[in-house]
Protein backbone atom coordinates (compact mmCIF):
# COMPACT_ATOMS: atom_id res chain seq x y z
CA UNK A 1 0.00 0.00 0.00
CA UNK A 2 2.87 2.13 0.90
CA UNK A 3 4.28 1.77 -2.45
CA UNK A 4 1.23 2.00 -4.37
CA UNK A 5 0.97 5.44 -2.62
CA UNK A 6 4.55 6.15 -3.66
CA UNK A 7 4.03 5.09 -7.27
CA UNK A 8 0.46 7.54 -7.16
CA UNK A 9 2.99 10.43 -5.91
CA UNK A 10 5.42 9.93 -9.09
CA UNK A 11 2.08 10.10 -10.84
CA UNK A 12 1.63 13.69 -9.74
CA UNK A 13 4.63 14.74 -9.43
CA UNK A 14 5.40 13.87 -13.58
CA UNK A 15 1.81 15.35 -14.21
CA UNK A 16 2.57 18.57 -12.49
CA UNK A 17 6.17 19.15 -14.92
CA UNK A 18 3.56 18.01 -18.11
CA UNK A 19 1.43 21.01 -16.76
CA UNK A 20 4.57 23.28 -16.64
CA UNK A 21 5.57 22.64 -19.97
CA UNK A 22 1.58 22.81 -20.87
CA UNK A 23 1.46 26.58 -19.58
CA UNK A 24 2.89 27.38 -23.01
CA UNK A 25 -0.91 26.38 -23.97
CA UNK A 26 0.51 25.47 -27.67
CA UNK A 27 3.78 24.87 -28.50
CA UNK A 28 2.18 24.38 -32.60
CA UNK A 29 -0.85 23.72 -34.25
CA UNK A 30 -1.25 22.99 -37.79
CA UNK A 31 -4.54 23.16 -39.11
CA UNK A 32 -5.92 21.83 -42.11
CA UNK A 33 -8.37 23.95 -43.78
CA UNK A 34 -10.05 23.25 -47.62
CA UNK A 35 -9.52 25.94 -50.44
CA UNK A 36 -11.77 24.88 -53.25
CA UNK A 37 -10.80 26.79 -56.33
CA UNK A 38 -12.56 27.47 -59.43
CA UNK A 39 -10.93 27.91 -63.16
CA UNK A 40 -12.02 29.62 -65.99
CA UNK A 41 -11.22 30.72 -69.68
CA UNK A 42 -9.36 33.58 -70.44
CA UNK A 43 -12.68 35.41 -71.20
CA UNK A 44 -14.42 34.46 -67.79
CA UNK A 45 -11.75 34.83 -65.31
CA UNK A 46 -11.11 37.69 -62.33
CA UNK A 47 -8.77 39.24 -64.88
CA UNK A 48 -10.84 38.72 -68.33
CA UNK A 49 -9.18 38.36 -71.72
CA UNK A 50 -10.77 38.58 -75.28
CA UNK A 51 -10.36 39.37 -78.38
CA UNK A 52 -11.15 43.23 -78.99
CA UNK A 53 -14.60 43.77 -80.23
CA UNK A 54 -16.65 46.79 -81.88
CA UNK A 55 -19.78 48.58 -80.16
CA UNK A 56 -21.53 46.24 -82.23
CA UNK A 57 -19.90 43.12 -80.68
CA UNK A 58 -17.70 41.79 -83.70
CA UNK A 59 -14.89 41.01 -83.29
CA UNK A 60 -12.37 43.24 -85.24
CA UNK A 61 -10.55 41.46 -88.16
CA UNK A 62 -6.81 42.20 -86.34
CA UNK A 63 -8.19 40.36 -83.17
CA UNK A 64 -9.56 37.53 -85.43
CA UNK A 65 -6.42 37.06 -87.48
CA UNK A 66 -3.66 37.42 -84.52
CA UNK A 67 -5.64 36.12 -81.33
CA UNK A 68 -6.03 32.75 -80.79
CA UNK A 69 -7.36 31.52 -77.96
CA UNK A 70 -6.43 27.89 -76.44
CA UNK A 71 -7.44 26.31 -74.21
CA UNK A 72 -9.30 29.19 -72.81
CA UNK A 73 -5.97 30.95 -72.93
CA UNK A 74 -5.16 33.99 -75.00
CA UNK A 75 -2.31 34.56 -76.87
CA UNK A 76 -0.92 36.37 -80.32
CA UNK A 77 0.23 35.06 -83.01
CA UNK A 78 2.04 37.35 -85.89
CA UNK A 79 3.21 34.30 -87.94
CA UNK A 80 1.20 32.38 -91.03
CA UNK A 81 -2.29 32.41 -89.53
CA UNK A 82 -4.79 31.02 -91.43
CA UNK A 83 -8.13 32.50 -89.92
CA UNK A 84 -8.46 34.91 -92.76
CA UNK A 85 -7.98 34.87 -95.94
CA UNK A 86 -4.94 36.81 -97.67
CA UNK A 87 -3.23 35.71 -95.00
CA UNK A 88 0.34 37.10 -94.28
CA UNK A 89 3.41 35.30 -92.71
CA UNK A 90 5.13 37.38 -90.82
CA UNK A 91 6.13 40.97 -90.17
CA UNK A 92 7.71 43.62 -93.15
CA UNK A 93 11.34 44.24 -92.60
CA UNK A 94 12.36 47.50 -92.24
CA UNK A 95 9.05 49.57 -91.26
CA UNK A 96 6.94 50.11 -88.71
CA UNK A 97 4.42 47.18 -88.21
CA UNK A 98 0.93 48.46 -86.31
CA UNK A 99 -1.62 46.27 -85.21
CA UNK A 100 -4.43 47.86 -83.61
CA UNK A 101 -7.69 46.13 -81.99
CA UNK A 102 -5.91 42.91 -80.39
CA UNK A 103 -7.74 42.02 -77.56
CA UNK A 104 -9.84 43.28 -74.86
CA UNK A 105 -9.23 43.08 -70.60
CA UNK A 106 -11.83 43.35 -68.56
CA UNK A 107 -11.84 43.59 -64.28
CA UNK A 108 -14.45 40.85 -63.50
CA UNK A 109 -12.85 41.95 -59.93
CA UNK A 110 -14.30 43.89 -57.05
CA UNK A 111 -12.14 46.72 -56.95
CA UNK A 112 -10.28 48.96 -58.97
CA UNK A 113 -7.16 47.40 -60.76
CA UNK A 114 -3.91 49.70 -61.77
CA UNK A 115 -2.53 47.26 -65.14
CA UNK A 116 0.59 47.67 -66.79
CA UNK A 117 2.78 44.74 -68.54
CA UNK A 118 5.97 43.48 -67.73
CA UNK A 119 7.61 41.09 -70.41
CA UNK A 120 11.41 40.93 -72.14
CA UNK A 121 9.37 41.71 -75.26
CA UNK A 122 8.86 45.63 -74.92
CA UNK A 123 10.66 47.84 -76.06
CA UNK A 124 11.12 49.79 -72.68
CA UNK A 125 12.50 46.91 -70.54
CA UNK A 126 14.70 45.61 -73.49
CA UNK A 127 12.65 44.23 -76.00
CA UNK A 128 11.65 45.03 -79.37
CA UNK A 129 7.95 45.92 -79.29
CA UNK A 130 5.25 48.63 -77.86
CA UNK A 131 2.04 47.65 -76.13
CA UNK A 132 -0.98 50.14 -75.63
CA UNK A 133 -4.43 50.14 -75.00
CA UNK A 134 -7.48 52.18 -76.63
CA UNK A 135 -5.21 54.08 -79.29
CA UNK A 136 -6.62 55.14 -82.26
CA UNK A 137 -6.59 52.85 -85.23
CA UNK A 138 -3.31 53.04 -86.99
CA UNK A 139 -2.15 55.12 -84.66
CA UNK A 140 -0.45 54.40 -81.43
CA UNK A 141 0.61 57.79 -80.57
CA UNK A 142 -2.65 58.45 -77.84
CA UNK A 143 -2.69 54.90 -76.42
CA UNK A 144 -1.61 54.58 -73.12
CA UNK A 145 1.52 52.82 -72.72
CA UNK A 146 1.33 49.82 -70.83
CA UNK A 147 5.28 48.67 -69.97
CA UNK A 148 5.70 47.98 -66.51
CA UNK A 149 8.88 49.78 -66.01
CA UNK A 150 10.50 51.41 -63.07
CA UNK A 151 10.56 55.06 -62.86
CA UNK A 152 14.17 56.05 -63.96
CA UNK A 153 14.32 58.53 -60.98
CA UNK A 154 16.70 57.36 -58.13
CA UNK A 155 18.96 54.71 -57.76
CA UNK A 156 20.09 52.42 -55.42
CA UNK A 157 17.70 52.26 -52.39
CA UNK A 158 16.17 55.29 -53.61
CA UNK A 159 15.30 54.31 -57.05
CA UNK A 160 11.58 55.16 -57.43
CA UNK A 161 9.42 52.13 -57.19
CA UNK A 162 6.20 54.30 -59.29
CA UNK A 163 5.77 52.69 -62.61
CA UNK A 164 4.83 54.67 -65.58
CA UNK A 165 2.92 53.45 -68.21
CA UNK A 166 0.03 51.35 -66.57
CA UNK A 167 -3.66 52.41 -66.41
CA UNK A 168 -6.65 52.23 -64.06
CA UNK A 169 -9.60 49.76 -64.83
CA UNK A 170 -12.78 50.34 -62.62
CA UNK A 171 -14.99 47.14 -61.63
CA UNK A 172 -16.63 45.79 -63.78
CA UNK A 173 -15.10 48.14 -66.69
CA UNK A 174 -13.02 46.74 -69.89
CA UNK A 175 -9.75 48.71 -71.24
CA UNK A 176 -9.76 48.39 -75.15
CA UNK A 177 -8.59 47.36 -77.87
CA UNK A 178 -5.06 46.67 -76.80
CA UNK A 179 -2.49 46.91 -79.53
CA UNK A 180 1.28 46.31 -80.06
CA UNK A 181 3.46 47.65 -82.52
CA UNK A 182 6.85 46.86 -83.75
CA UNK A 183 9.25 50.12 -84.82
CA UNK A 184 11.16 50.97 -88.08
CA UNK A 185 14.57 49.84 -87.96
CA UNK A 186 14.41 46.65 -85.85
CA UNK A 187 16.41 43.48 -87.43
CA UNK A 188 14.97 40.56 -87.93
CA UNK A 189 17.18 38.75 -85.12
CA UNK A 190 15.69 41.41 -82.79
CA UNK A 191 12.25 39.48 -82.95
CA UNK A 192 11.61 36.64 -81.19
CA UNK A 193 8.24 35.40 -79.21
CA UNK A 194 7.84 35.22 -75.56
CA UNK A 195 5.32 35.81 -72.94
CA UNK A 196 3.69 39.40 -71.76
CA UNK A 197 3.01 39.51 -67.99
CA UNK A 198 0.05 41.63 -67.65
CA UNK A 199 -0.55 42.94 -64.15
CA UNK A 200 -3.31 43.77 -62.33
CA UNK A 201 -3.03 45.16 -58.89
CA UNK A 202 -5.78 47.07 -56.83
CA UNK A 203 -5.78 50.87 -56.59
CA UNK A 204 -3.22 51.70 -54.05
CA UNK A 205 -1.27 48.34 -54.57
CA UNK A 206 -1.98 44.92 -53.56
CA UNK A 207 -1.67 45.49 -49.58
CA UNK A 208 -3.52 47.52 -47.35
CA UNK B 1 -12.04 26.60 -17.66
CA UNK B 2 -11.63 24.52 -20.73
CA UNK B 3 -8.47 25.34 -20.80
CA UNK B 4 -7.50 24.31 -17.47
CA UNK B 5 -9.55 21.01 -18.08
CA UNK B 6 -7.24 20.51 -21.23
CA UNK B 7 -3.77 20.97 -18.95
CA UNK B 8 -4.96 18.38 -16.20
CA UNK B 9 -5.56 15.64 -18.84
CA UNK B 10 -2.19 15.99 -20.41
CA UNK B 11 -1.03 16.13 -16.65
CA UNK B 12 -2.70 12.38 -16.17
CA UNK B 13 -1.19 11.24 -19.74
CA UNK B 14 2.67 12.02 -18.05
CA UNK B 15 1.62 10.34 -14.55
CA UNK B 16 0.88 7.02 -16.89
CA UNK B 17 4.51 7.40 -18.04
CA UNK B 18 5.79 7.66 -14.72
CA UNK B 19 4.15 4.93 -13.47
CA UNK B 20 5.69 2.88 -16.44
CA UNK B 21 9.57 3.61 -15.73
CA UNK B 22 8.85 3.29 -11.72
CA UNK B 23 8.09 0.04 -12.32
CA UNK B 24 10.68 -1.84 -10.18
CA UNK B 25 7.92 -4.23 -8.16
CA UNK B 26 5.61 -5.51 -10.34
CA UNK B 27 5.86 -6.54 -14.20
CA UNK B 28 2.78 -4.16 -15.83
CA UNK B 29 0.36 -1.84 -14.60
CA UNK B 30 -1.64 -0.75 -17.69
CA UNK B 31 -3.65 2.34 -16.10
CA UNK B 32 -6.60 4.00 -18.37
CA UNK B 33 -6.64 7.75 -17.91
CA UNK B 34 -8.52 9.89 -18.94
CA UNK B 35 -7.64 12.96 -21.53
CA UNK B 36 -9.82 15.58 -22.07
CA UNK B 37 -9.51 17.83 -25.47
CA UNK B 38 -12.12 20.48 -26.01
CA UNK B 39 -12.32 20.91 -30.23
CA UNK B 40 -13.59 24.68 -30.34
CA UNK B 41 -14.47 26.66 -33.18
CA UNK B 42 -11.81 27.81 -35.33
CA UNK B 43 -13.14 31.48 -33.60
CA UNK B 44 -12.82 30.12 -30.43
CA UNK B 45 -9.22 28.30 -30.04
CA UNK B 46 -5.94 28.29 -29.66
CA UNK B 47 -5.23 29.66 -32.91
CA UNK B 48 -8.16 31.66 -33.60
CA UNK B 49 -8.87 31.81 -37.41
CA UNK B 50 -11.74 33.91 -38.24
CA UNK B 51 -13.37 35.05 -41.51
CA UNK B 52 -13.43 38.60 -42.64
CA UNK B 53 -16.04 40.73 -44.79
CA UNK B 54 -18.78 39.02 -46.88
CA UNK B 55 -19.17 37.62 -50.25
CA UNK B 56 -17.94 34.30 -48.67
CA UNK B 57 -14.70 33.68 -50.21
CA UNK B 58 -13.89 32.85 -46.36
CA UNK B 59 -16.45 31.29 -44.53
CA UNK B 60 -16.53 29.36 -41.08
CA UNK B 61 -18.98 26.40 -41.24
CA UNK B 62 -19.22 22.95 -40.43
CA UNK B 63 -19.42 21.15 -36.98
CA UNK B 64 -17.45 22.48 -35.09
CA UNK B 65 -17.41 25.38 -37.24
CA UNK B 66 -13.96 25.15 -39.41
CA UNK B 67 -12.98 27.86 -42.08
CA UNK B 68 -12.97 26.91 -45.71
CA UNK B 69 -12.16 29.30 -48.77
CA UNK B 70 -13.91 29.81 -52.12
CA UNK B 71 -12.74 31.89 -55.30
CA UNK B 72 -15.11 33.15 -56.20
CA UNK B 73 -17.06 33.30 -53.34
CA UNK B 74 -20.42 32.08 -53.22
CA UNK B 75 -21.91 35.69 -53.26
CA UNK B 76 -18.92 36.70 -55.65
CA UNK B 77 -21.80 37.84 -58.19
CA UNK B 78 -23.54 40.20 -55.65
CA UNK B 79 -20.88 42.41 -55.45
CA UNK B 80 -19.64 44.99 -55.62
CA UNK B 81 -23.06 46.43 -54.72
CA UNK B 82 -24.66 48.75 -57.84
CA UNK B 83 -21.57 47.04 -59.99
CA UNK B 84 -22.04 43.69 -59.76
CA UNK B 85 -19.26 41.65 -61.87
CA UNK B 86 -19.63 37.28 -61.99
CA UNK B 87 -16.29 36.09 -62.59
CA UNK B 88 -16.29 32.24 -63.60
CA UNK B 89 -12.79 31.61 -62.04
CA UNK B 90 -8.93 32.17 -61.79
CA UNK B 91 -7.47 32.17 -65.14
CA UNK B 92 -4.79 29.79 -66.38
CA UNK B 93 -0.94 30.47 -65.89
CA UNK B 94 -1.47 33.01 -63.36
CA UNK B 95 -0.79 34.38 -59.91
CA UNK B 96 -3.92 35.79 -58.15
CA UNK B 97 -4.08 37.42 -54.48
CA UNK B 98 -7.23 37.65 -52.38
CA UNK B 99 -6.78 39.94 -49.68
CA UNK B 100 -10.60 40.79 -48.87
CA UNK B 101 -13.53 38.98 -49.32
CA UNK B 102 -15.89 40.11 -52.57
CA UNK B 103 -16.91 43.05 -50.14
CA UNK B 104 -15.61 43.90 -46.83
CA UNK B 105 -14.91 47.00 -44.97
CA UNK B 106 -12.13 44.72 -43.31
CA UNK B 107 -8.70 44.72 -44.48
CA UNK B 108 -7.51 40.90 -45.02
CA UNK B 109 -9.51 37.86 -46.15
CA UNK B 110 -8.97 36.06 -43.31
CA UNK B 111 -7.91 36.90 -39.58
CA UNK B 112 -5.60 34.43 -37.57
CA UNK B 113 -5.29 35.44 -33.67
CA UNK B 114 -3.06 33.76 -31.11
CA UNK B 115 -5.19 32.73 -28.18
CA UNK B 116 -2.27 31.17 -26.62
CA UNK B 117 0.16 31.78 -24.13
CA UNK B 118 3.23 32.68 -26.18
CA UNK B 119 4.82 34.33 -29.33
CA UNK B 120 3.83 32.29 -32.07
CA UNK B 121 5.06 31.88 -35.97
CA UNK B 122 2.41 31.69 -38.25
CA UNK B 123 2.51 30.00 -41.99
CA UNK B 124 0.78 27.97 -44.47
CA UNK B 125 2.22 24.41 -46.32
CA UNK B 126 0.25 23.04 -49.05
CA UNK B 127 1.03 18.69 -49.63
CA UNK B 128 0.68 17.90 -52.89
CA UNK B 129 0.59 21.09 -55.52
CA UNK B 130 1.62 18.84 -58.04
CA UNK B 131 -1.11 19.72 -61.15
CA UNK B 132 -3.56 21.94 -58.92
CA UNK B 133 -3.46 25.36 -57.93
CA UNK B 134 -0.54 26.21 -55.42
CA UNK B 135 -2.34 27.86 -52.20
CA UNK B 136 0.34 30.17 -50.04
CA UNK B 137 -0.92 32.93 -47.05
CA UNK B 138 0.46 36.13 -46.95
CA UNK B 139 0.46 39.07 -44.74
CA UNK B 140 -2.09 41.86 -46.26
CA UNK B 141 -0.22 44.18 -44.49
CA UNK B 142 3.27 43.96 -45.97
CA UNK B 143 2.47 41.66 -48.64
CA UNK B 144 5.05 39.01 -47.51
CA UNK B 145 4.41 35.17 -48.55
CA UNK B 146 4.16 33.09 -45.31
CA UNK B 147 6.00 29.76 -46.08
CA UNK B 148 7.94 27.23 -44.59
CA UNK B 149 10.71 28.57 -45.69
CA UNK B 150 9.11 32.46 -44.36
CA UNK B 151 7.09 32.21 -41.47
CA UNK B 152 5.43 35.43 -40.48
CA UNK B 153 7.00 37.78 -37.50
CA UNK B 154 6.51 36.77 -34.06
CA UNK B 155 2.69 37.38 -33.39
CA UNK B 156 1.81 38.15 -29.59
CA UNK B 157 -0.33 37.07 -27.50
CA UNK B 158 -3.85 38.41 -27.93
CA UNK B 159 -2.42 39.60 -31.33
CA UNK B 160 -4.18 39.36 -35.11
CA UNK B 161 -2.53 39.05 -38.04
CA UNK B 162 -4.67 40.26 -41.24
CA UNK B 163 -3.94 36.73 -44.33
CA UNK B 164 -4.92 36.77 -47.80
CA UNK B 165 -4.39 34.07 -50.32
CA UNK B 166 -2.44 33.61 -53.33
CA UNK B 167 -2.46 31.28 -55.62
CA UNK B 168 -0.52 29.85 -58.78
CA UNK B 169 -2.00 28.58 -61.44
CA UNK B 170 0.80 27.87 -63.37
CA UNK B 171 0.64 24.77 -65.34
CA UNK B 172 -3.10 24.28 -63.81
CA UNK B 173 -5.23 23.38 -66.69
CA UNK B 174 -8.55 25.04 -67.12
CA UNK B 175 -11.17 22.74 -66.16
CA UNK B 176 -15.09 22.80 -65.48
CA UNK B 177 -14.87 21.27 -61.98
CA UNK B 178 -13.26 23.16 -59.20
CA UNK B 179 -10.22 22.20 -57.73
CA UNK B 180 -10.18 21.31 -54.04
CA UNK B 181 -7.09 21.65 -52.38
CA UNK B 182 -6.08 21.61 -48.61
CA UNK B 183 -4.59 24.01 -46.67
CA UNK B 184 -2.44 23.28 -43.88
CA UNK B 185 -2.07 26.65 -41.29
CA UNK B 186 0.88 26.04 -39.08
CA UNK B 187 1.03 28.14 -35.78
CA UNK B 188 4.49 27.56 -33.99
CA UNK B 189 5.76 28.75 -30.30
CA UNK B 190 9.04 31.35 -31.49
CA UNK B 191 11.23 29.60 -29.28
CA UNK B 192 10.47 25.97 -30.33
CA UNK B 193 8.70 24.51 -26.50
Amino acid sequence: MQRRKFIAGLGSLAAAGAAGIGTGAFTSVSADRSVSIATAGDANAFLGFTKAQDGDGNVYPNAQEYVEISNGQVSLDFTSSEDTSGSASGINKNAKSTFDNLFDITNNGTQEVVLSVKSDLIASQGGFLGIYAEGSLDDDSDGSGLSHEPNATGSGSNVNTEYWGHTTIGVGETLENIGVYIPEGRSTGDISGGTLTFIAERTGGNQD
Amino acid sequence: MKRRRFITGLGALAGAGGLALGSGAFTSVSAARTVTVDVADDDQAFLALDQRGSGKRSVTDGSSDALSFQFPGYDEADYPDGRETDPSGVGTDSVYRFGDDAASDQSGLFGVTNQGTQPVEVFSTQQTTDGVPSVTMYDTEDGSLLDEDSHSSPLGVGDSLSCGLEIDTHGVPVRADEYDVTLTITAVAVDGD
